[in-house]
């Protein structure tokens, strides 16, 4: 594979295609060229994959998207599961904090009659 | 406050205690919800399937959660089969709380912020007040894991996680977390007052943060019963608010065993010493009042003058003697740990509870504290 520069390039494209029709294809992809990652032409003799600075980037902006996004999407679930458990734990406390009063006065109240 | 220890395990687990105490997470027990010397020692066994998550102090096992939030599935597990064990409703209980739709969002409440225009009391109670919010744990499982003989800054690093988890704690946590909300306040000196009881045969441990302001000592702290957390900054004497500890104990027929009583705490959060937790150690029970109030009012004097230091602080290297060992030499009033009647080593004897008693709690409920 060879990298060339985006002027280069179109240079080279016409001096590669002889088909009308994938020379029409490239001169588009050319002019597109920045918003992909990797243009390849094909021609009769050879297939070459053309790389922007740019692109480059792009292609790098690409790769860390992916998983940018997937540990936004991780972060974002764990939030929730915490959220979800703190509700739930505090419904559990609830409970157990009036089972803990209960028990207590009841304990009490037997206690009293005892001490009398 | 924890749970019973097993009076039939009470000898191995005085042993266990010894040697793991410098390593204990917490004071806090938690066995099952109805209490009893049968019912724990079987809590206990069934604590032993899940390896790491227990914790022993005194040989009663309970549940932690060790691994950070949010909490994993086996703890989380674990949590509800205890609570559906222990409530009457059992699973009932636990499953419409589990499939609600929609459960209410618990209010987070704001940490407090100290503002220069607030008096320390006003402030203690901003902190008690946030602690109550918080709540006391009654779920049985313990949400944040403190090893008492981790380095402060390693247990203030636990206390920023309990103000951003915001989540039901204990009395240990509660310690931990009132000094790291008066870290700073110089004019605030805390320190660990720590209580083992005796209730129906079986021990109890509590442990609060004594605060000392302006000639008056106080108290901040979490328990199930009110009247043994937080307390005004009105006390004279550090042995003034032992002994209304002590009135508030016998409210619940909790007999005190053990009271040790820690060293100030630096209000350095990054320093790597541990807080030191029991450099006097009293046993009322065969100390007279008059003794008890002696001792107390002595270390607190000893404290306020701050000649006391931690038996962890390390020795300056110009102290050590030419000629003699390299190794540190205990400096004149370097802490040696004063236990007065000296922890018997013996096997502790539980003192068994009268006949005609037995029957308030067999099968059934504990005053835990």
């Amino acid at each position: 594979k060879k990298h060339f520069r985006c002027n280069e390039k179109i240079i080279r494209q016409r001096e590669f295609v002889y088909n009308s029709e994938l020379l029409l294809a490239s001169e588009v992809l050319a002019s597109s060229v920045c918003f992909l990652p990797c243009v390849q032409f094909s021609c009769s003799t050879r297939t070459t994959t053309v790389m922007e600075p740019a692109c480059r980037k792009d292609k790098q902006k690409q790769k860390d998207t992916p998983n940018r996004g997937d540990r936004a999407k991780q972060k974002s679930a764990q939030q929730e599961l915490k959220q979800r458990q703190r509700a739930e734990i505090y419904a559990l406390n609830k409970v157990m904090t009036e089972l803990e009063q209960q028990q207590f006065e009841a304990f009490c109240k037997q206690m009293q009659p005892q001490a009398e | 406050m924890t749970g019973p220890s097993s009076s039939g395990t009470c000898s191995t687990a005085t042993k266990i205690g010894r040697h793991g105490r410098s390593k204990s997470t917490n004071n806090c027990h938690c066995t099952s919800g109805a209490e009893s010397a049968s019912s724990s020692s079987t809590a206990n066994n069934t604590g032993l399937s899940s390896g790491e998550e227990q914790e022993k102090d005194g040989g009663v096992l309970f549940y932690v959660n060790r691994t950070g939030f949010p909490i994993e599935s086996s703890t989380w597990e674990r949590m509800w089969t205890h609570v559906a064990k222990v409530h009457p409703d059992g699973q009932g209980m636990v499953d419409k709380i589990r499939n609600a739709a929609y459960l209410p969002k618990p209010p987070v409440p704001s940490v407090p912020n100290f503002k220069p225009s607030m008096s320390v009391p006003d402030w203690l109670h901003a902190i008690q007040c946030y602690m109550k919010m918080l709540q006391y744990n009654h779920t049985g499982t313990q949400f944040f894991e403190i090893r008492k003989s981790r380095p402060l800054s390693g247990l203030m690093e636990t206390a920023r996680e309990m103000t951003r988890e915001s989540l039901p704690i204990k009395c240990l946590e509660a310690v931990i977390l009132g000094i790291y909300l008066t870290n700073g306040l110089t004019s605030v000196e805390r320190f660990p007052i720590s209580f083992k009881t005796q209730f129906s045969g079986n021990h109890f441990h509590h442990v609060v943060l004594g605060v000392y302001c302006n000639g008056r000592y106080g108290t901040l702290g979490m328990s199930r019963r009110t009247d043994l957390m937080d307390k005004a900054l009105t006390f004279r004497t550090l042995s003034e608010l032992v002994f209304d500890f002590e009135e508030s104990y016998r409210r619940y027929q909790h007999t005190i065993k053990k009271v040790k009583i820690g060293l100030y705490v630096p209000h350095d959060p990054h320093i790597f010493q541990p807080i030191e937790w029991k450099y006097l150690v009293l046993n009322p029970c065969r100390l007279g009042r008059e003794d008890v109030r002696k001792e107390l009012e002595k270390h607190a004097r000893d404290m306020r003058m701050k000649i006391l230091k931690s038996s962890s602080a390390q020795s300056p290297i110009k102290e050590r003697t030419r000629g003699k060992s390299l190794s540190p030499r205990r400096r004149q009033g370097s802490p040696q740990r004063r236990y007065l009647h000296k922890r018997d080593k013996s096997p502790a004897s539980v003192d068994r509870k009268p006949a005609e008693l037995s029957t308030l709690s067999d099968g059934g409920y504990q005053i835990r504290i």
